[in-house]
């Protein structure tokens, strides 16, 4: 152990690689590329077909290399109008709306569960726990979401289900004891600040990167959410842009599966009739701003994510 | 009793603050608990659950009369959980291992970036992705390699299709948690290894792996009682709860998902919700205690 502490730390760069390890770096960055590829492309032909002319599509079917690209799939997209208008609006809101209110619970919850000498703590973090493992699945909360609370057509019952998660509430709390120092509190109580402060004014602050990390993830939920949506939302002002993408679908399925759909029908759905490239640019429309998000809290995430899982 | 009311008084402030999460976790999770004694009723909707009349194991007997259905649906759940847990945890070990072997870290910081991006995908957009590639006429697949392949109306293509989509999804945010495990691995153990004469594989196996060991523990555990419940979205959305596929495709939450909707008798139904969340406590309550028999220190409770 002595030898080691005597030698300087290897410093790559500056020396010269031996022919087995660029060999060995090559095959690594190949094949990292090449997953990274599959995981993008993906993503790419969406792009690409959202801006394929659709007689190519219909043609020559998807492809990375179209022949001719074309604006109007997008175009239909916005003449949706008011209908998309309406969809994204409740899709912010709630999205807003049940991130703001999710962090504030849980970390009140975090902090409340990890203050020594607090006698229910231990009682509050068997009940946070106990839902992890056993719950009452979709259909009994979605009878007594209905029949009890009355949340048919409610955006509380796209914002309730999803606001408060077991392993956020413990990745909040473990962020809590991990990484801000005790003392902190402490000193701010004998400065005379009351516990509402001291959580508010020192604490909350404190836990910036993990509420970012936490707080993005849950606004991807709440973004992505179509099955809360499905169930509860059946009014068009309060669908949410991912049940727009469930009914699209729906529309083809029933169009492919009813051959002999009459033409007065057909026309009744309008601008729901599916098109490729129309429903590919509402793909994109859909996913497009958390693409556009995501880089910029990607540092907040990796680094909150890392705090808090690592206790478990 | 005394110092306890105090104790509560003394913290009465936490009381506060910890009550919206309470009220929350009482009626959005352990009020549907109670609920599943539906699986014990006639349910009628207008009496609601809690007045619907009892009806002993009667739901029960649906479960029987339907038991290809019933064995089907449990089936596919616990392989598609055995199939996506054991090559979904070896491929985030591994990407995360190679991410973390390469040099090029700008290089891998940005392929990172892209990798992580299907999982912002929700299921309703990931379906028509999936079409375009999979589409008998205009799919990619078929164009590309010339074949004229009928995906959606063969189940036997399903599994390898929704373990392709489930890597694609799931891979590159799964590798970030075992990264930020080998962020915080000391280097001077793997400078103490190559002085000692050991080289890549070796250093990997003995220091890079053993320490992501609790990690897998954890995350293994945590998944354990999710046996019976599944990825709805991929079974509901990606398969378009297509009834041609269900041999392979079916399973219990996409299942119980589409009888909402039919809403015709929902004692199967039911009974297979109650069997599903008593069968995961089981297995969740087992595998904790596997593991606080052979390693206390990962068990979770």
């Amino acid at each position: 152990m002595e030898k080691t502490a005597t030698v300087a730390p290897i410093k790559y760069n500056h020396k010269r690689l031996a022919p087995k390890v660029i060999a060995g770096q090559t095959i690594l960055t190949i094949l990292i590329t090449l997953f990274t590829v599959f995981c993008f492309a993906p993503v790419l032909l969406t792009f690409i077909s959202a801006f394929t002319d659709e007689m190519t599509i219909n043609q020559n079917g998807f492809s990375f290399w179209p022949e001719k690209w074309s604006m109007v799939g997008m175009n239909s997209v916005l003449k949706y109008g008011n209908k998309l208008f309406t969809s994204y609006m409740v899709t912010i809101f709630v999205t807003v709306f049940g991130t703001l209110f999710g962090l504030l619970v849980m970390s009140m919850y975090a902090y409340s569960i990890s203050r020594k000498g607090f006698v229910l703590s231990g009682f509050l973090s068997l009940f946070l726990l106990i839902p992890m493992l056993f719950n009452g699945g979709q259909l009994s909360g979605y009878m007594i979401f209905t029949r009890y609370y009355g949340l048919k057509n409610n955006l509380l019952a796209l914002i309730l289900p999803l606001c408060m998660t077991t392993m956020n509430v413990i990745i909040l709390r473990t962020y809590i004891a991990n990484s801000i120092p005790g003392e902190l509190m402490e000193a701010a109580k004998i400065d005379g600040a009351g516990d509402y402060r001291t959580f508010f004014q020192i604490t909350l602050p404190l836990m910036k990167p993990s509420l970012a990390a936490v707080g993005f993830m849950l606004a991807t939920t709440y973004w992505n959410d179509w099955q809360n949506a499905l169930l509860y939302i059946s009014d068009d002002k309060l669908k949410p842009l991912q049940l727009l993408l469930v009914n699209i679908q729906k529309n083809i399925s029933f169009l492919l599966n009813n051959t002999n759909v009459p033409a007065s029908v057909r026309a009744a759905m309008g601008g729901a009739i599916p098109q490729y490239s129309a429903t590919m640019a509402t793909v994109l429309v859909v996913i497009g701003p958390i693409m556009v998000v995501y880089p910029f809290f990607q540092k907040y995430f990796i680094k909150g994510l890392t705090v808090g899982s690592v206790k478990g | 009793m005394r110092g306890f009311f105090s104790n509560i008084w003394k913290n009465r402030a936490h009381v506060v603050m910890a009550l919206p999460g309470f009220l929350i976790l009482f009626f959005i999770m352990y009020v549907p608990m109670a609920g599943l004694v539906m699986a014990f009723k006639k349910f009628d909707y207008q009496l609601g659950i809690f007045a619907s009349p009892w009806c002993g194991l009667d739901n029960f007997q649906f479960l029987i009369q339907s038991w290809k259905t019933f064995v089907n649906m449990t089936k596919n759940t616990v392989l598609y959980y055995l199939l996506f847990t054991i090559v979904g945890t070896l491929l985030n070990v591994v990407l995360a291992i190679a991410i973390d072997q390469m040099r090029l870290k700008r290089a891998a910081k940005t392929m990172q970036t892209l990798m992580i991006i299907p999982v912002f995908i929700s299921y309703a957009a990931v379906q028509f992705i999936v079409y375009a590639f999979l589409a008998k006429d205009t799919g990619l697949i078929n164009n590309t390699l010339g074949l004229n392949v009928s995906f959606y109306s063969k189940a036997a293509y399903w599994p390898w299709i929704l373990l392709i989509v489930k890597i694609w999804k799931d891979t590159g945010y799964g590798s970030v948690l075992y990264m930020s495990v080998l962020a915080g691995i000391d280097t001077s153990l793997y400078e103490a290894a190559e002085i000692d004469g050991a080289n890549k594989w070796q250093q990997i196996k003995h220091i890079t792996i053993p320490s992501l060991v609790p990690m897998i523990t954890v995350m293994l555990l945590l998944s354990v009682g999710n046996v019976m419940r599944s990825d709805t979205g991929l079974f509901y959305q990606v398969t378009r709860n297509n009834g041609i596929l269900y041999s392979t495709t079916q399973v219990i939450d996409s299942y119980v998902l589409g009888q909402i909707f039919k809403s015709s008798n929902f004692g199967f139904p039911a009974a297979t919700s109650f069997f599903q969340s008593v069968v995961g406590l089981l297995l969740m309550l087992f595998a904790n205690w596997t593991v606080r028999k052979i390693e206390p220190e990962n068990a979770l409770f």
